[in-house]
This record gives C-alpha cells, structure tokens and sequence, in this order.
C-alpha cells in the first residue's frame, strides 16, 4: 500500500533517535518513496483530466450516472493527494531529525579540524575491517567524547549523504560567524555545568602528547594527575582526554 | 535541539545549587578585604569580626580559605526545624513555610560549614532527612489530586518542585488536552478541524 516505504523509513528513524551517532542515510528507501510520489503525481495529472472530461460532458446533460462518476473521481484525487501529502512528512520528519542530530553534533566544543579528521580515520578503520569491530588501538588514539545522554557525540562523515556534508559545513560556519559576534569573553559552547570550583584536579586518560592551551602546555601522559584552573583544562575535558577528580 | 534533552524544560540539581548559592548570606570575616564590585552585588568593606551579607558562593570561597565564619541562617538549628516537623504533622493537607532553597542551602552548609554550626550535624541530618521525606510523602499524596486546570503547591521549595516536575507537567497536559478535545468548537470550520488532527501529534 502507499505510505509502507514511509513507515518503514520513519520506523528507522525512530530507532536511531537516541542513538549517540548518526547512522547511514538510507538513499535506497528515500528514492523508492520519491520514485511512488511520482507515480501518485502522475495519477493525481490523471485523474484531474478526466475530471475535466466529465465537468464538459456535465454541460451538455445532467445523468445521475455522470455525477456519481465525477464523484467517485473526486474521491481518488483526494487520497491520491493525501498519500503524497504523508509520504512528504514522513521525509520530512526523517531529514528534520538527521538534520537536528547534526546539528547538536555541530554545537560540541570538539575541534572542527579533529572531529573531520576522527570521523575519516574511523571510517578507514570500518572500511578495512569491513564490519568488524574496529581496532583497539584505534581507540586508544581516538579519545572518545564525554557522552551526554540522547546526544549525538559522534559523527561519520561518511554516513551523510552530499546534503547533508554541505548543510554540516554550512552549519559549522553558522556557529563560527556567531561565536565571533562574543569575542573571547564568552564561549558558548562551553560547558553546561555551572562552575563549582575555580581549581580542579584532573587526571590524564589518554596520551595526547604535549597539548598547549591558551595558558600554557601541559604534557598529557597516560594517568599523570595535575592541579589546574578549570578554565583552563574545560575543552580537554570535553574532548576526553582528561578526566575531573 | 541544541541543548541536550535532559537540559530541556527541567533544571539539574547543580543548576538549582548554582541558583542558591546566589543567596546572601551572613558571614564573620577573619581578615579585612577591601570591598568587590560583582555583576548585580557588591562585596561590602569586610572587616575582621564584623558582621556583613555576601553571596554564598564568595562565602564558600572564603571558608575554604579560612578567612570567614559562616554565620547559620536562623532557620537552621534543630529546634527551629523540630517545630517544623511538628507543624507537618500537624497538617497533613499543607506543607510548612521554610526558605525555597532549604535543601540546597542546609547540605551545603552541613557540607561545606559543618563547623560554624550550633547544633550537631548528624542530628540536623537527620531532622532534616525527616522533614524531607514527610514533605516527599506528601506531595505524592497530592498527586492524586492532578487535574486539568491548576494545581497549588504553596511551600513548595525549589529542589522538590523539580522532581515532580516532569511528572506533572505531561500528565497535566495530557488531561488538559482531553478535556480540550470534548469541548464543542463554536466556530471552525471542517477544513481548520481538518488541519489540526493532520498536524497534530
């Protein structure tokens, strides 16, 4: 029935909701579903010929047979509209809602450059153990994002469609353009905690070799502990690879 | 949304500490510190072993630094609060009148201040354990009372206001759109009705 490849996509859709990754984009049911908008489109041409046929012929004679003929076309071409009319949202509620994911991915204080560069080497590591779990080292070198519940934290690049990268890139100098607006007094993609204490200890959880922040270098080795300002050590957190104590 | 859907409509226990450590409080400086101009408050002249009101959260910074004494709120001795629970008990339909960040603002203290206290600290933990869960109690007996229109939480503090609220808010809502959804529509025609249960979720 009309409308089943809809379902189908929106069911899918539903699943990967609160998934923290953005999951392939499913091109092959998104044209099987446009491929029956046409065919519903090319119906509705149809149907709205013949209903021009009858409205002629109505001139000449009025039969009861006519009118419930133009009645039952009538009917067609309202649910022909309507199947098109819910295919549309069903897309639409799919691209709305990869849309959003990437947008909350966007929004994270992860380095435009690294997340590109993350998502490229961990989609070398899939490709080349073809569905296998990837690598252990790859993890060790790739610190995984602080997870924050229902939230998209990772992303393949590989998995969007053409749009969708262009939209993503978009999006990214959306926020860069806005961010700038604040100067350096406010980041807002900083932290959403509010701050407790200015000085934190925090230890190290992955090698990251020496990393300069605004304030000064630090050498990340694996378990070393140090005592810093918080603002200082906020976008490595976030990154992972320091962990508050 | 870009804020994270557990940052939505609801605020965290850290966001409600971050709200009452706003809160002035009386502190008994150890040292003179010349006065601080803060966005909205001031810092007055604190001199040593005078009385002054400052933000809480200026007074932890101190008390960690042991340059102050925390002076209690008076609220905050057994005696007041015994009270309280027996006013609780008292009337089962209403809740006592204490601050709205007394939860907040009594495990910080207890936590952070425990020194500055009068009365011992597990016996006020446990007071104050009491009164929290005779007020939780009550509250979930007040939920049997939800209805589509309003609901009167006088008393009420901050802390206990948000964990029901994510319960009461959909119920409600749900209740008021049934009811909604009985009454007959004046005016609207077949069209506009259409366009509602078609956008509608």
């Amino acid at each position: 029935m009309y409308g089943d490849q809809a379902n189908k996509l929106v069911a899918d859709a539903k699943r990967f909701s609160n998934l923290p990754s953005i999951p392939i984009y499913q091109a092959d049911s998104v044209k099987d579903i446009v491929k029956e908008i046409n065919d519903l489109n090319r119906d509705a041409e149809y149907l709205s010929t013949i209903s021009d046929n009858l409205k002629e012929n109505e001139a000449e004679g009025n039969s009861t047979q006519q009118e419930e003929d133009y009645r039952i076309n009538q009917c067609q071409t309202f649910v022909t509209h309507l199947s098109m009319r819910r295919n549309k949202r069903c897309l639409l509620a799919y691209e709305k809602l990869r849309s959003d994911k990437l947008i909350e991915f966007a929004w994270l204080n992860i380095d435009p450059a690294e997340s590109i560069n993350q998502s490229a080497s961990s989609s070398t590591d899939t490709a080349a153990t073809a569905g296998a779990p990837s690598l252990p080292n790859s993890k060790t070198l790739l610190p995984q994002p602080k997870t924050i519940p229902n939230y998209t934290t990772q992303l393949d690049l590989n998995n969007l469609n053409h749009f969708e990268q262009d939209f993503y890139k978009n999006y990214q100098n959306l926020i860069t353009n806005y961010k700038s607006k604040f100067g350096e007094y406010l980041d807002l993609t900083g932290d959403l905690q509010p701050p407790t204490d200015i000085f934190i200890d925090v230890r190290c959880l992955k090698d990251g070799g020496d990393v300069t922040t605004e304030y000064g270098s630090f050498n990340l080795i694996k378990d070393s502990q140090f005592y810093v300002r918080k603002s200082d050590v906020e976008r490595l957190i976030q990154q992972g690879y320091l962990e508050e104590i | 949304m870009v804020l994270p859907s557990h940052l939505q409509g609801n605020l965290t226990p850290t966001e409600i500490n971050f709200l009452a450590e706003n809160e002035l409080i009386t502190i008994l400086p150890r040292y003179s510190i010349k006065k601080i101009n803060l966005i909205g408050v001031t810092v007055p002249n604190l001199r040593a072993m005078r009385r002054e009101k400052v933000p809480l959260w200026v007074a932890l910074i101190l008390k960690t630094q042991d340059k102050c004494n925390i002076v209690p709120p008076k609220w905050l001795n057994v005696n007041y609060l015994k009270e309280k629970y027996d006013d609780e008990i008292r009337k089962p339909t209403q809740f006592s009148d204490l601050p709205w960040n007394w939860l907040e603002l009594s495990k910080i203290l207890l936590t952070k201040a425990s020194d500055d206290l009068q009365d011992s600290v597990s016996e006020l933990r446990s007071i104050i354990q009491d009164l929290r869960e005779i007020r939780l109690i009550k509250s979930r007996k007040g939920l049997k009372e939800l209805n589509e229109s309003n609901i009167a939480l006088n008393g009420l503090s901050l802390l206990e206001i948000n964990e029901i609220r994510p319960f009461v808010l959909p119920v409600m809502n749900k209740l008021r759109q049934m009811h909604d959804t009985t009454l007959k529509h004046d005016a609207g025609t077949n069209e506009e009705n259409m366009a509602d249960v078609t956008d509608d979720e």
